[in-house]
């Protein structure tokens, strides 16, 4: 009974964290585009996002599971886009410049890890 | 060909309610009341945040804040992090001043996503790779802004139509394309 009181304040925290966010760029949304949304919108479109991010934890973690990982990877991600070309080619558009982004980082680590390795081999 | 009637065993979409009365909404802002008290101050501002009065159900809660005391360390702990997270950044918010520059990230920042995420995840023991979730994040920043641009066109349709013209998104505009959003997400 308690636990549950908790898990329903958590729940709603957790939703008015969201309320805010979805607010705020629904609110600057609408001053590029010269529009106004009602308070009611903004939480109905909460609402909707909220549940669509619990649908997307389930497809995730159903997708790495098939794969028998108990990791989340771009590739399940990937997957969620499977219905749909256009959405398709944002997110790998996305994927790849995350890629590029962390590629950039870890050729420098590399290139740091050749470069102590390369010192250890001239020593020997 | 017969329709597959297997509904999504995910939670249902719930359109926004009325704020229930005060009886109810005594809970909450009770174990709100037995935190510290800037951390009381922070919680009546995110409660302003939501859209929910809680501050009359507040004040009428404070006398048996006592029975309260015992509250579960982690619950308290948790209310503290939002309020960090929200209460500094609703001041330039309410204010004139608006930083553009600042703004034009995902919808929902990355670290809530993350919360919200496992909070969905049946296994606990579940983990997302960082590239998971900055995909995850512009998976749902995309879904967001198809959202708001889809309620904008249906917003141009429904003005042509006569009446006012206020451009104001209704939550109509939302119940109209949420299902053909909701098919191609």
């Amino acid at each position: 009974m308690a636990s549950e009181d908790e898990a329903a304040s958590i729940e709603e925290r957790l939703k008015s964290s969201l309320w805010y966010s979805i607010g705020q760029f629904v609110d600057e949304e609408c001053l590029q585009h010269n529009l106004n949304a009602t308070p009611q919108f903004i939480g109905a479109l909460t609402e909707m996002v909220y549940t669509q991010i619990s649908n997307t934890s389930r497809d995730l973690e159903t997708f790495a599971k098939h794969a028998g990982r108990k990791v989340v990877n771009t590739d399940d991600v990937m997957l969620l886009s499977r219905r749909n070309e256009g959405l398709e080619t944002v997110l790998r558009q996305a994927l790849e410049d995350i890629r590029a982004k962390e590629g950039r980082t870890g050729e420098k680590k590399r290139r740091e890890k050749f470069a102590t390795e390369g010192k250890g081999k001239t020593k020997r | 060909m017969p329709p597959k009637a297997q509904p999504r065993k995910g939670p249902g979409f719930k359109p926004p309610r009325p704020v229930k009365p005060a009886a109810q909404a005594a809970r909450p802002s009770a174990k709100r009341a037995s935190d510290t008290a800037d951390a009381r101050a922070g919680a009546s501002k995110k409660a302003a945040t939501a859209g929910l009065s809680f501050q009359a159900a507040a004040t009428l809660i404070s006398s048996d804040s006592e029975l309260e005391d015992e509250e579960s360390p982690q619950n308290t702990d948790l209310d503290e992090d939002m309020v960090d997270e929200l209460s500094p950044q609703r001041a330039p918010a309410t204010t004139a001043a608006y930083h553009p520059e600042e703004q034009t990230t995902a919808p929902i920042p990355l670290p809530l996503l993350a919360r919200l995420l496992h909070e969905g995840f049946d296994d606990k023991g579940m983990k997302m790779q960082q590239g998971a979730l900055e995909l995850a994040g512009k998976y749902m920043e995309t879904f967001v802004r198809e959202a708001i641009a889809r309620a904008q066109f249906e917003r141009g349709d429904a003005d042509k139509g006569g009446a006012i013209q206020d451009g104001f998104l209704q939550v109509e505009d939302l119940e109209k394309l949420a299902p053909q959003l909701v098919l191609d997400f």
